[in-house]
């Protein structure tokens, strides 16, 4: 009888897990509830911090070359995302933020315009009265961090009705998954292109082109020239199209979803046993938590201070915990959190990361072996595990290598534990 | 000169140098100076370190109260903080609201008795109570206080309500800060003095140095007086003219605040520390605010920060008689040093809040003054007081008209309904939008008809315009993200400025003729300053949120511009 795997968790490392765990012949269910990390993710795909690399390729004047990845990991971007990742030895794509920032990345969602491929062409940018989009400023901007790409902010019209003023970024996009709306909107930027002689230009356009995969494909086609979107933080439309591409593989892939959320976990014998809310509980041999750490939910901060009586907490606890009970949480320098060494709980005064310290709310997570076990038959993965910040990519190469240890065990497969080739 | 000389009565004559007076200090005392003198015909040049209202007055609770809390042992304060609440309501109408304060008395052996002393005691406080325009106060059984405010705990046997005026402190010092500009002062913000230059032989003062931090400019301007008005700093700036610190002592007291996400309150309550000291809740502007904290303070004056610590002092004192704080979403903290008068002994509650002017030509510094202690309510006051002392020495006749005129924005009033019509913009903006401009909305509102994209909304939270922060930046002296945030309380509602900071640098940026790169860093800045604000604060699900507004500005700007932290703005000279 094949393992059998439960993982918690449906971000890029409860997928990364799951993918590797059916990859190796287990039985995999997979519980997903809610949005966390990757599904805000703005459409880069890093494989480390990208503004330590733009340093240290500044320091050694060598030109920004994508690294080789395990080929698991490129395997799974490939079969589980939309993403494009750059070919080792390939230069890095370039992507542009709507705050006038152009960063690195090791790879991205497709719909983002990659400066680096825009060669000598002009790219335009179209005007919008939308309160985060200033294409003028943004135009300034890019021209400071960009010099060597060619910009103009051109007075397009791109918002058809007077309420796509104020909408959000997402209800925009899914306006262009409509097929005569797209064509509408290339007919405007047609005379702008044709004007900056067609195949010398580019478009750049906000985060509004479609929740469907290959709408800015669909429109550089029909313009004849590259166009993309600028990503920004906040408008979840790289995750929407994130979770749809997660939808389709899930949905072919013959791994069972559960849509609950896990709320309790046991052990008897060699049996997990995970119970969901609103569901049946689970059971199997294995349980990969990849919940996500704080930002997912999977990591609770709950200090005792909160809903005490007025005078004060009558209880010390942990003020971190996990949604299930097991052991290992850790806050600050990875060391196990315990009980609060004040009954308020912990002074949070240095959560936030300074001078590239990280900060304590980032360096909560659970304690894992190094062979990402954290207690019998418990793996974790993704930011949960983290005692650092995390990129998408070595969070994916968390997700498979707890996927490939829980399939097999027994089996004693080592994997690679280097996130690159 | 010795220690203890009689103060010079010595004039000086108008004009013998490039300014007759230089100011020194952009809080609420030195904007007031540097307006009443050039009303009064001076030529006036204020320097301030940072930003207009960075210290203390940026950072109280915001209230222009009559201060009942020092009618027992300080009269005068109450009084005069009262005649001029009445004054700044005149000329200032747009900036103040009415805060009414409810104070229950919960039920002990000694409660009627407390109650009853407690009605005499407000009593009293009523008879000043006209001077401000405030209502008198009323005693409330149980059940009233239960309906006035439903979230009261606690077994009460009753309380009294009493009237308080709200204001936003900021706005308090930029109008004063553009009435004196307009009226040729000269306002230097983010400019530093290094020296007060004095005579060898008299001892006069004679110039002072200064350094604008942000380009590193250097400069001198030659002046008659010197009006040191840089309240808890006050002792560094004797420093700079030769005098000792002590000459112009004061005893710093941190006080914080903490800001909620809402008006949890209809009223204003009064509270007890676990140490018996007098704590609120306020519902202040769109959001509650509870204070303060007052402790002897030996930090760094420019880096005042509210500690985790202070927060849960001050929380669980809210608690005992409004027990939802605890639930409550709180979104930001601040802090401030107030500048008490220096007493060595007394507990921190216990000093006066008086003020007083001390001429330094006592310590052989004719022409140099200090303003020390005073409040934000009788801060008019305490500056027509300087003035008048300035007016001798230059012998003027003038007497101060500040009580009489308008502060800009003050003169009209300006129905927001209408403008919100005009401009096509939410109500509510524009509500705000008066509340912080007065009848200078005008200008905002010419900047839109001019140009009708400067009608976005920048800052959804608060809410804020593109045209106010452009307003801001050419009519206002704002310089960067958090001068801006000072001016229109931009970046402080629910998101902590994840949502609008990037876009509001660049715009200062653009405004300023700075290179992008600057507008970013300034917003960097601001945010990690605000999120080291709201940390000490943070309840469970913000802690979630917390954790995930780090992973976006780093997916976004990276760990390099995190790093900002603490570093001065490098700007092109």
């Amino acid at each position: 009888m094949s393992r059998r795997v439960i993982v918690v968790g449906w971000g890029v490392a409860g997928l990364a897990a799951a993918y590797a765990a059916a990859e190796r012949g287990a039985h995999v269910a997979l519980v997903g509830e809610g949005a966390g990390a990757t599904s805000l993710c703005p459409g880069a795909v890093d494989d480390v911090d990208w503004s330590e690399r733009e340093a240290a390729a500044a320091v050694v004047g060598a030109p920004l070359l994508a690294p080789a990845l395990d080929d698991e990991v490129r395997a799974f971007v490939s079969t589980v995302t939309d993403w494009d990742l750059a070919q080792a030895g390939q230069p890095l794509p370039r992507l542009v933020a709507t705050t006038g920032i152009v960063r690195t990345a090791r790879g991205r969602d497709p719909a983002l315009l990659d400066l680096g491929s825009v060669g000598d062409r002009t790219v335009l940018v179209p005007r919008a009265p939308r309160a985060s989009w200033d294409a003028d400023a943004l135009v300034a901007s890019l021209r400071d961090e960009a010099p060597g790409v060619a910009f103009e902010a051109i007075g397009a019209p791109v918002l058809r009705f007077a309420d796509e003023a104020r909408i959000a970024d997402a209800d925009l996009a899914a306006r262009h998954d409509d097929d005569a709306r797209l064509a509408w909107l290339a007919a405007r930027l047609a005379p702008h292109v044709e004007r900056a002689g067609r195949p010398r230009a580019a478009v750049l356009l906000g985060p509004w082109l479609g929740l469907a995969a290959g709408r800015a494909q669909v429109l550089a086609a029909r313009l004849g020239c590259p166009v993309g979107e600028a990503m920004a933080s906040q408008s979840l439309v790289a995750g929407l199209r994130f979770e749809r591409a997660r939808d389709r593989w899930l949905a072919r892939s013959g791994i069972e979803l559960v849509r609950a959320r896990a709320v309790g976990f046991e052990r008897t014998g060699e049996v997990c046993r995970v119970s969901l809310r609103g569901a049946p509980a689970l059971e199997a041999d294995v349980v990969i938590l990849a919940t996500g750490g704080l930002v997912g939910g999977g990591l609770v901060y709950d200090p005792p201070e909160h809903r005490a009586a007025p005078d004060g907490p009558e209880h010390v606890r942990a003020p971190f915990r996990v949604r299930f009970p097991i052991d290992g949480v850790r806050v600050g320098d990875g060391v196990a959190a315990g009980v609060a060494s004040s009954v308020f709980g912990p002074v949070l005064d240095h959560a936030w990361p300074r001078a590239g310290a990280a900060g304590s709310l980032e360096r909560a997570g659970v304690l894992a072996g190094p062979d990402r076990a954290a207690a019998p038959g418990v793996f974790v993965a993704g930011d949960v595990a983290a005692s650092e910040h995390r990129t998408v990519l070595a969070a994916v190469h968390a997700g498979l290598d707890a996927g490939a240890r829980a399939a097999a065990i027994e089996a004693g497969e080592r994997r690679k534990t280097a996130l690159f080739a | 000169m010795a220690d203890g000389a009689p103060p010079s009565t010595k004039t000086a004559p108008l004009g013998a140098a490039e300014v007759d007076v230089v100011v020194i200090g952009g809080g609420v005392n030195g904007v007031g100076v540097a307006r009443d003198a050039t009303m009064r015909g001076l030529k006036v040049a204020l320097f301030e370190r940072n930003d207009l209202a960075f210290g203390a007055s940026g950072n109280s609770s915001g209230m222009i109260h009559g201060g009942p809390r020092y009618l027992s042992y300080d009269p005068a304060v109450t009084e005069t903080s009262c005649r001029d609440s009445g004054h700044i309501q005149a000329i200032a109408p747009h900036l103040l609201f009415r805060i009414p304060f409810l104070v229950p008395v919960a039920s002990s052996a000694r409660a009627r008795v407390l109650l009853t002393l407690m009605d005499a005691f407000f009593e009293g406080y009523d008879e000043y109570q006209p001077l401000k325009r405030g209502k008198p106060h009323t005693r409330l059984t149980p059940d009233e206080m239960r309906a006035l405010e439903p979230g009261l705990h606690g077994d009460i046997v009753g309380g009294i309500s009493f009237d308080e005026w709200g204001i936003d402190g900021a706005r308090l010092c930029v109008t004063n800060a553009l009435d004196a500009k307009e009226r040729g002062a000269r306002v230097h913000v983010g400019t530093t003095v290094e020296a007060i230059e004095r005579r060898e032989d008299t001892g006069d003062v004679v110039a002072v140095r200064w350094r604008d931090l942000r380009n590193g400019r250097t400069g001198r301007v030659t002046t008659s007086a010197v009006v040191n008005a840089t309240g808890a700093w006050a002792p560094v700036t004797a420093s700079l003219g030769g005098l000792t610190a002590g000459r112009a002592r004061v005893r710093p007291g941190k006080g914080i605040h903490v800001a909620f996400d809402r008006r949890l309150t209809n009223y204003a309550i009064a509270a007890r520390t676990i140490d018996n000291r007098q704590i609120f809740i306020e519902p202040w502007q769109n959001i509650s605010v509870i204070g303060t904290t007052d402790d002897d303070y030996y930090g760094d004056l420019d880096d005042v920060v509210a500690t985790s610590e202070e927060v849960r002092y001050l929380v669980q004192g809210i608690a005992r008689v409004f027990p939802a704080i605890t639930e409550a979403r709180a979104i930001h903290t601040w802090a401030g040093v107030r500048p008490t008068l220096h007493a060595y002994g007394p507990h921190e509650d216990a000093l006066s809040r008086d003020h007083r002017v001390v001429d330094h030509a006592a310590h052989g510094a004719p022409g140099l003054y200090s303003m020390i202690g005073g409040k934000l309510a009788s801060y008019r006051l305490f500056a027509e007081e300087m003035t008048d002392v300035l007016a001798r020495r230059f012998q003027l006749g003038a007497s101060c008209a500040t009580h009489k005129s308008f502060l800009p924005g003050g003169d009209e009033a300006v129905d927001p309904f209408d403008l919100a019509e005009r401009l096509e913009i939410d109500a509510v903006a524009a509500r705000r939008l008066v509340y912080r401009h007065g009848s200078r909305s005008r200008v905002i509102e010419e900047r839109i008809a001019e140009s009708p994209r400067e009608a976005a909304v920048v800052c959804p939270c608060e809410p804020v315009l593109e045209a106010e922060v452009r307003h801001a930046v050419q009519g206002e002296l704002a310089r960067s993200v958090d001068d801006v945030s000072r001016r229109t309380r931009l970046g402080l509602g629910a998101c902590g400025g994840m949502r609008c900071a990037l876009r509001c640098g660049q715009i200062v940026a653009e405004e300023r003729g700075l290179p992008p790169r600057i507008g970013r860093e300034m917003a960097v800045r601001f945010l990690i300053n605000k999120a080291r604000a709201r940390v000490v604060a943070l309840g469970p699900e913000q802690a979630r949120q917390e954790a995930l507004a780090i992973s976006s500005v780093r997916s976004e700007l990276g760990v390099r511009e995190l790093s900002l932290d603490g570093q001065a703005e490098s700007e092109p000279r």
